[in-house]
């Protein structure tokens, strides 16, 4: 393991031959990131879990070291009624279209990216952020009919009888 | 009044913009010089994410090679090094290399496609003529291996499908002979071609530490002259087993990144025949789970893998109560090449050479927008 993820004080775990997770408060994220940075200097991605009954959003940091071929998930919680967390695309750069990524599909505000408010990949979307787990892609069927396909409807109703999804 | 008459906007794509699939990029002009990029995905969204969370753990394994149909076999791949990762299933040798040699398949259709794409963008269509023609080849192959030419469905978890049919080492040698001997006729065609070679020398050239801080990966990354291949820095499947050296150029110009391309279908070309080689017998499949209702244990993992355009991952999450993944992300490597790169890069090049220099990076949008 990486001399400074190791000196790190957090809960880790491995997950994989060369790959850890470390558990880090929303908070310290910053400075983790920046602590990290120079060894850790590719950011493969960050994405965003939705713990409904937890009440929380999770941010995962994906980081690599491209010369140990080591990687680090940092992974911080925020509250799932308020999701805010501060950019920072100032440490990497590709955070800035990844923020913008994880602000449409899950309503999580970056405080600090100007750019996140522009569509990403949804056009004029009406409901809640779509990666929520409480949007229901089969209600949004109803309530836009426009989108639905009226020859397998009943198909599907027959097929997903009994099916436990 | 300059301003006036000289600005404007000029919408390239969503058709064809140099890429395959769809993607636009709002350019704003000032005669034929490119001054701001802006780029707009999403034509492709399918919500894919969404839907693996709605599937079953094997129902997914139809569902990811849809995500990207120049290379669908990495999407396979990764998918199920992470659920085997998540359930701790072992996967057979015979397997592995099995896996690996799909993979390297896969990369040499992928690359014949893109080096295409990439002289077609200047006009010089044979290459891509030749490279489709024996695409085909390889396409044939994976139809006999697998009943399918483009979405292969052919790796579960615990291994493959099915052993390979009898004959089939053989048959693919050959067709790897007849692509090795027409290499020189691709590398005159494009790398002595003065059409070509004037278009793309110096067209967005990208340091080491630009491609490294703005997160791009795979060729376009080796282009700039670092050797950071993910099979050789954190490598999978049989690959630790295999001699090759990673292909680097110092240049980092659109030429240097479609040269990399170009000597990555000779290494592949190399590996499969050692994979073919060493092949070990035995059993291809290992299956300890249920095809249905299967719950794999609670954890999360990230596993990537180097396609022909960059790093090609999946994080999946499992809550080991439900039967389908509780989150399914995937990194595609376009992301940063289309919206960081581009947006960045492309500034100050005549809109000519956009479609050009848009090749050079090969953005993939479906890995994009998913």
């Amino acid at each position: 393991m990486n001399d400074t993820l190791s000196s790190l004080n957090y809960e880790k775990r491995e997950l994989r031959a060369r790959q850890w997770e470390v558990l880090v408060p929303a908070e310290q994220v910053e400075g983790v990131l920046s602590l990290l940075k120079p060894q850790f200097r590719h950011l493969m991605f960050l994405t965003c879990v939705d713990w409904i009954e937890q009440g929380e959003f999770e941010l995962v940091y994906g980081l690599f070291d491209w010369d140990r071929g080591e990687s680090v998930l940092i992974k911080t919680r925020i509250p799932r009624d308020n999701p805010k967390f501060k950019s920072l695309r100032h440490i990497y750069l590709p955070l800035e279209v990844y923020e913008r990524e994880v602000h449409e599909m899950f309503g999580v505000v970056f405080e600090g990216n100007d750019r996140q408010y522009e569509p990403y990949v949804l056009e004029d979307w009406d409901d809640i952020p779509p990666l929520r787990k409480d949007f229901d892609p089969e209600k949004y069927i109803e309530t836009h009919p426009a989108l639905a396909n009226p020859l397998h409807d009943e198909l599907i109703l027959e097929l997903r009888e009994g099916e436990q999804l | 009044m300059r301003e006036e008459l000289y600005s404007y906007d000029l919408h390239m794509g969503p058709q064809h913009a140099g890429i395959h699939g769809n993607f636009a990029y709002k350019l704003k002009v000032d005669g034929e010089k490119i001054v701001e990029v802006k780029a707009v995905p999403g034509y492709l969204h399918r919500g894919f994410e969404k839907l693996m969370e709605r599937r079953q753990w094997l129902n997914n394994v139809a569902l990811v090679p849809r995500i990207c149909v120049p290379e669908p076999d990495v999407n396979e791949a990764a998918y199920c090094m992470a659920v085997e990762q998540l359930a701790n299933i072992e996967v057979p040798p015979r397997a592995v290399y099995i896996r690996t040699i799909i993979l390297e398949l896969a990369r040499i259709t992928s690359y014949l496609m893109m080096l295409g794409g990439a002289a077609a963008a200047t006009g010089v269509y044979p290459v891509m003529y030749w490279g489709m023609g024996q695409r085909d080849l390889l396409l044939d192959l994976f139809e006999e291996l697998t009943g399918a030419r483009i979405y292969h469905i052919f790796m579960i978890p615990g291994g493959v499908r099915r052993d390979l049919p009898q004959g089939w080492i053989d048959k693919m040698l050959r067709v790897l002979d007849a692509i090795e001997k027409h290499i020189p006729d691709y590398y005159n065609m494009f790398f002595e071609n003065e059409a070509l070679v004037r278009r793309m020398k110096g067209l967005v050239k990208i340091t080491p530490e630009q491609a490294v801080e703005m997160g791009i990966t795979g060729p376009n990354l080796r282009a700039t002259g670092v050797p950071y291949d993910l099979r050789k820095v954190d490598p999978y499947l049989a690959y630790p087993e295999v001699d090759f050296e990673v292909v680097t150029h110092t240049d980092g110009d659109a030429l240097a990144r479609n040269w990399v391309r170009f000597m990555e279908v000779g290494q592949s070309i190399q590996i499969i025949r050692q994979l073919a080689d060493k092949l070990p017998k035995g059993a291809v499949l290992n299956k300890p789970y249920p095809a249905i209702n299967w719950k794999v244990p609670a954890g999360s993992v990230f596993v990537h893998v180097e396609s022909t355009k960059g790093e090609y991952g999946y994080y999946i999450v499992s809550d080991g109560q439900s039967i389908a993944p509780y989150r399914a992300y995937v990194r595609g490597p376009s992301t940063t090449h289309a919206v960081i790169a581009v947006e960045k890069l492309c500034v100050g090049l005549e809109y000519a050479d956009f479609p050009v220099a848009e090749s050079s990076l090969q953005i993939c949008p479906p890995d994009l927008d998913k």
